[in-house]
């Protein structure tokens, strides 16, 4: 069922620790990607068709091959740790069973585009978690696999592990470098992208935790090999996490194009007794949510969960059961966006609230029959509208519920008595 | 009103790490609530200060983000995940079972506390550990996999 | 050098636009107003009010126009359904939290909020949930008032004191759709009123200006601020015979749009106790009042008595064409020039904005036309004093030798107490005229008011007086400038019309001084 190219030695109590990682391999893929040219770590890594897995689904190697050759400015690399997307959990794991693959997978980065500083930028809340890659990072460090002249070579690499404070904004990528300024995490407008001009304004690669920690197993590998995995169009592994009332939530390493119902099934060990799916909401509580029937037909690819008018996302899956109330579901996905708004685009700071409020009335049975077109029509005003996706994540889970359960929507609005 | 020297010769160590100062800004401010237990405007000026960058710049930071505090908390800062995950595994239940036990009303951003000063109650938005929900974070600590059990047993065993 | 160029398409017509104009920019210059909030073109542009949207064939999403440079071949629209869509359901967002106090905001009239929610025929009845409250009413600085909840957060004002003034007193606090300006400590920085005119709402307002007069009663003149050599363009509004209150004008050569805080009440001036609206001659120790005409014929029976033996003090604060008729007729009268100008009065430095430390608003163009001799060293041997403007002659009676003085102003002063004859003269925005300012650009003041009855400016008093010394009368300021540009190289080339709206330096002048 699950297939283990990062998870393979998660099992092992000493991976973590620098000494159980090298045992079982760990720190070659970087020497290997030494005696390579830059440009062919690269290639590997466009090869792979490794999309990043923050959630956007951009392929690393091409966002890698865009930071310029030719600049007199430093170069940045910053992993995404920000993890916040509801229903995700995959980085966490990382971080908790393998830490090292991280920094190895940060290293490759930096030298595949010839940066000397990197930067991990951590959600404030996984305190523990940021000691465990402190304490990693300082072994790196002290055994030459991070400071100067790695694994012997002259290639130079700091890498400084910083924590954000609170702010699911910060885990979009320009919203992050602004806190890494010291700023609030207020997306940046784009153009400029990231790699002409990111971090101090100088060329900066952004990926998510899981896309770099797998690059050791690319670059060992070889990123065709890894391509043979997975779909064509969603090649390789995927960590999928999967939470509500199933028999063993957590995270699992699956091929892409696995089929959703048995994933839930067979690897989750289906529903917990006495309890019925309702829906799946597939990627984290941006991801529009599926009913049963579009579950059977969903696998967990890309194109399958797009052609379903959902999305892969972050790949955090969240189940429903059916004698939850979809109404409360929503209402507490429209108040996380309108918490989390940066509150910058008028657009969204106004819309996600607006969605918010006329929810929780909704859903405290002082709804009425207009209130649902206005959903609709607040939910198009936001799209495409504002500087980051923030604003269009808000939006489509809440055009999703209207979309996939309009008579529970059309019976909440109706007065008691009518029913 | 001072920032403790061993403060101030951290705050050095990192100046040197970054390249620029504001950049510092949150790791500095991360480290003075530990010193104070929340960020009064006295402190606001000390590190907009210390680090010679505008007093607003500091204010907009400190309110941005949730774990910087404007007021003091209680001594255990019980922070309840309420988001979907954590609902479905019942987190509501959980939450009202420990605004009952400790007499306080619980609210995003920052809760109420405790008239002992030992516990401030916090409604907060995914922990990222949804697999082993329901869930909250007590000051660093995650305890996960909650039931109304457990939690009394937790806030029993704190010192 | 040219400047490169590129041609685009705005509604279906063809533009031209130099490189790296913004599309804001670009429709504009055609005639196409996109509407905003947040865009400013003397600060930075965060693309945060999504107003400025507009369609750019072959992106998907509508991008905003106040950040986004044109292309070469780029076709843009802003009238299409998608675009009104988009704007209109923006302008919604911005209505949603905004207090409908227009009955009782000082804005009203000039909001850009109510002035397009009127365009887009939009009232605000969708939202029925309750409003996120913020700070009500604060007294912010000396100069301004702040009201929170009208804020719609287009952050201007915290980009202005960040980047123009870069005093930092504003933030935006909090986030989401609680996030609330804020001062955080007293805006009392030498600029801060420029605050009020670039809130595009009414949370910032003057308080000069609060509830004086509802602003569409208001008319508006092009003038010049005289507080110091810098000239700032601006234009006076007026109601009702009296100027009103003093705003910026573009002029990017100069003060791109802002003023300083002292500038802009210099408005005030005009009416203030001191001001002198009637000539007065001095009979047996005491001034009495008298007509224009008996006065005029004093001063002019003395002028020609003394003639010659006249020592004159100008002022750097009349207007070119003051200085170059009163010049014309010391000439005619076989006097010396008038002398050196005075010390501006102390207390400011040039700043690294606007404000020079000359507070005066003509020493440039003035001292063209005067002499460099000590007005108190001439009158050590002259018998008529003429003084202009300044308080020069404080203490007559160290100059027992004098016959007479004449003392031309605006305001009472000693030199004024003392003197045989009193002329008022007209004050700067009672007439029209020009200045030069520091950079030496020359810059053209309309009138706004009217002066005092029988009260002209000086070069009408100096061009009559020449008649008698067989000058001809000029009939208007434009006619004393066409005479002052042929004679003199600072105007060389210039007409009074042909000064506009920003003004022109002389090719002569110091190019390096140009902002
Ligand atoms: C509102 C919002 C929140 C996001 N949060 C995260 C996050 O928590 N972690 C993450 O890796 N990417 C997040 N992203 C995606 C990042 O912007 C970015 O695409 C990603 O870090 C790039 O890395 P990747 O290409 O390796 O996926 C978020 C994006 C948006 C719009
Ligand atoms: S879309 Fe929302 S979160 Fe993103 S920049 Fe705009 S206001 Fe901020
Ligand atoms: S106070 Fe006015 S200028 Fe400042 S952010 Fe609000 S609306 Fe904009
Ligand atoms: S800087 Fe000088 S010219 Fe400009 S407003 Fe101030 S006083 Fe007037
Ligand atoms: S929903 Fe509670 S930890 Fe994710
Ligand atoms: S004017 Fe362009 S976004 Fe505000």
């Amino acid at each position: 069922m699950e297939k283990k190219l990062l998870t393979k030695y998660w099992h092992d109590p000493n991976h973590k620790m620098l000494d159980g990682y090298l045992k079982n391999g760990g720190y070659a893929a970087i020497k290997k990607a030494l005696g390579m040219e830059p440009d062919a770590v690269i290639e590997e890594a466009k090869q792979s068709k490794l999309r990043g897995r923050g959630g956007a689904g951009f392929p690393a190697g091409m966002k890698w091959s865009f930071i310029p050759k030719k600049t007199d400015k430093p170069k940045y690399v910053v992993c995404n740790a920000d993890e916040s997307e509801p229903g995700t959990f995959k980085d966490r794991e990382i971080i908790h069973k393998d830490p090292h693959s991280l920094i190895e997978g940060i290293a490759i980065c930096a030298w595949a585009v010839q940066s000397h500083t990197a930067f991990i930028y951590i959600r404030g809340e996984f305190t523990e978690e940021a000691k465990m890659l402190e304490r990693a990072i300082q072994e790196a460090y002290d055994h030459g696999y991070l400071g100067k002249g790695i694994c012997g070579t002259a290639f130079d690499l700091e890498l400084i592990l910083h924590r954000g404070a609170g702010a699911y904004i910060c885990g979009e990528e320009t919203g992050m470098l602004e806190s890494l300024e010291g700023k609030k995490g207020q997306p940046r407008n784009k153009p400029p992208f990231p790699a002409s001009e990111g971090l101090f304004q100088c060329p900066t690669v952004i990926n998510n935790v899981e896309t770099l920690a797998v690059m050791p197993w690319i670059v060992l590998n070889g990123g065709a090999e890894y391509a043979k995995l997975g779909t064509p169009e969603s090649t390789g592994t995927k960590l999928v996490g999967i939470s509500g009332p199933v028999k063993r939530p957590g995270v699992y390493e699956i091929e892409m194009g696995m089929p959703l119902m048995t994933f839930i099934n067979e690897l989750a060990g289906g529903m917990i007794e006495g309890k019925t799916l309702g829906a799946v909401i597939p990627g984290g509580s941006s991801t529009p949510p599926l009913t049963p029937v579009q579950c059977e037909q969903a696998k967990i690819s890309y194109e399958s969960l797009d052609k379903l008018g959902s999305a892969l996302g972050t790949a955090g899956i969240i189940v429903l059961p059916d004698d939850f109330s979809v109404i409360e579901a929503m209402t507490v996905i429209a108040r996380f966006y309108a918490d989390e708004s940066c509150g910058q685009c008028t657009p969204c700071r106004e819309g996600t609230g607006w969605l918010y409020k006329t929810m929780k009335r909704i859903y405290a049975g002082k709804g009425a029959a207009q209130d649902l077109q206005m959903l609709s029509h607040i939910s198009a005003g936001m799209k495409g509208r504002t500087i980051c996706a923030l604003a269009d994540a808000a939006a489509w889970p809440m055009e999703g519920f209207l979309r996939t359960f309009p008579e529970a929507f059309q019976k909440a609005v109706t007065p008691k008595q009518a029913r | 009103m001072q920032l403790k020297p061993e403060t101030k010769t951290k705050i050095k160590a990192l100046l040197e790490r970054y390249p620029r100062r504001q950049a510092t800004l949150l790791p500095v401010l991360h480290l003075v609530q530990e010193d104070f237990g929340y960020l009064s405007d006295e402190v606001e000026e000390l590190v907009a200060k210390e680090l010679d960058i505008p007093r607003a710049a500091v204010s907009e930071v400190v309110t941005f983000y949730t774990m910087f505090y404007r007021e003091p908390i209680g001594k255990y800062h019980i922070m309840a995940c309420h988001n979907l995950s954590c609902t479905l595994m019942g987190a509501e239940k959980l939450i009202q079972h420990l605004e009952h036990r400790l007499g306080v009303q619980s609210k995003a951003h920052l809760g109420e506390t405790t008239e002992d000063g030992r516990f401030t109650l916090t409604r907060v938005e995914c922990l990222g550990a949804c697999g082993e929900a329901p869930m909250m974070q007590i000051n660093d600590k995650y305890h996960l996999n909650l039931t109304i059990e457990k939690i009394d047993k937790i806030l029993e065993e704190l010192p | 050098m040219a400047q490169e160029t590129v041609k685009i398409t705005i509604n279906g017509k063809e533009v031209v636009a130099p490189k790296g104009t913004l599309i804001i920019e670009a429709a504009a210059q055609a005639g196409v107003e996109i509407p905003h909030y947040c865009y400013h073109p003397h600060l930075s542009r965060p693309a945060v009010c999504r107003m400025c949207l507009v369609d750019v064939e072959g992106q998907r999403k509508l991008q905003p126009s106040c950040s986004t440079p044109v292309q070469p071949g780029q076709v843009i629209r802003t009238d299409s359904p998608k675009v009104q869509e988009a704007v209109r359901e923006v302008l919604e967002f911005t209505l949603i939290n905004h207090p409908l106090d227009c009955p009782v905001c000082d804005q009203a009239g000039e909001c850009g909020l109510q002035n397009n929610y009127q365009d887009y025929g939009l009232y605000n009845t969708k939202f029925t949930l309750p409003k996120v409250h913020k700070a009500k009413v604060q007294k912010i600085g000396p100069t301004l008032t702040l009201d929170a909840e009208r804020c719609i957060l287009c952050s201007r004002c915290v980009r202005f004191t960040d980047e123009i003034t870069k005093t930092h007193e504003m933030g935006i606090m909090q986030r989401g759709d609680h996030a609330e300006i804020q001062a955080v400590k007293e805006v009392n920085n030498p600029y801060s009123t420029n605050l009020a005119d670039i809130c595009p709402v009414g949370a910032l307002t003057q308080n000069d200006f609060r509830f004086k007069v509802r602003v569409w009663y208001l008319k508006h003149q092009q003038s010049i601020c005289p507080g110091c050599a810098r000239g700032c363009n601006i234009v006076v509004d007026h109601y009702r015979g009296e100027a009103q209150r003093m705003r910026p004008r573009n002029n990017n050569a100069v003060n791109q749009s802002w003023m300083c805080d002292d500038g802009r009440l210099l408005y005030k001036a005009i009416r203030n106790e001191d001001r002198l609206n009637a000539p007065m001659l001095r009979k047996d120790g005491k001034r009495v009042a008298v007509t224009p005409s008996v006065a005029f014929s004093e001063a002019l029976r003395l002028l020609e008595k003394h003639a010659k033996h006249t020592a004159t003090q100008g002022s750097a604060s009349v207007s070119n064409e003051d200085a170059f008729a009163l010049a014309r007729l010391l000439k005619m009268m076989q006097a010396p020039v008038a002398s050196s100008l005075r010390e501006s009065p102390v207390g400011w430095e040039d700043d690294a904005l606007l404000r020079r430390a000359d507070r005066t608003p003509n020493r440039n163009g003035v001292s063209a036309f005067s002499g460099t001799e000590e007005f108190a060293v001439r009158l050590k041997t002259a018998t008529l004093a003429l003084v202009i403007q300044e308080d020069a002659l404080p203490e007559r009676s160290l100059y027992p030798q004098l016959a007479g003085v004449i003392y031309v102003g605006t305001h009472d002063c000693p030199t004024a107490r003392s003197a045989d004859v009193v002329l008022p003269m007209a004050m700067w925005a009672e007439y029209e005229g020009s200045f030069t300012n520091f950079q030496g650009r020359v810059q053209r003041f309309l009138s706004v008011v009217s002066a005092p009855e029988g009260v002209v400016p000086l070069w009408q008093l100096a061009s009559r007086w020449s008649e008698a010394f067989g000058g001809k009368r000029y009939a208007s300021a434009a006619e004393v400038f066409r005479a002052m540009a042929t004679e003199h190289p600072l105007f060389a080339k210039m007409t009074f019309d042909g000064l506009g709206e920003i003004g022109l330096c002389a090719p002569s002048a110091d190019q390096s001084k140009e902002a």
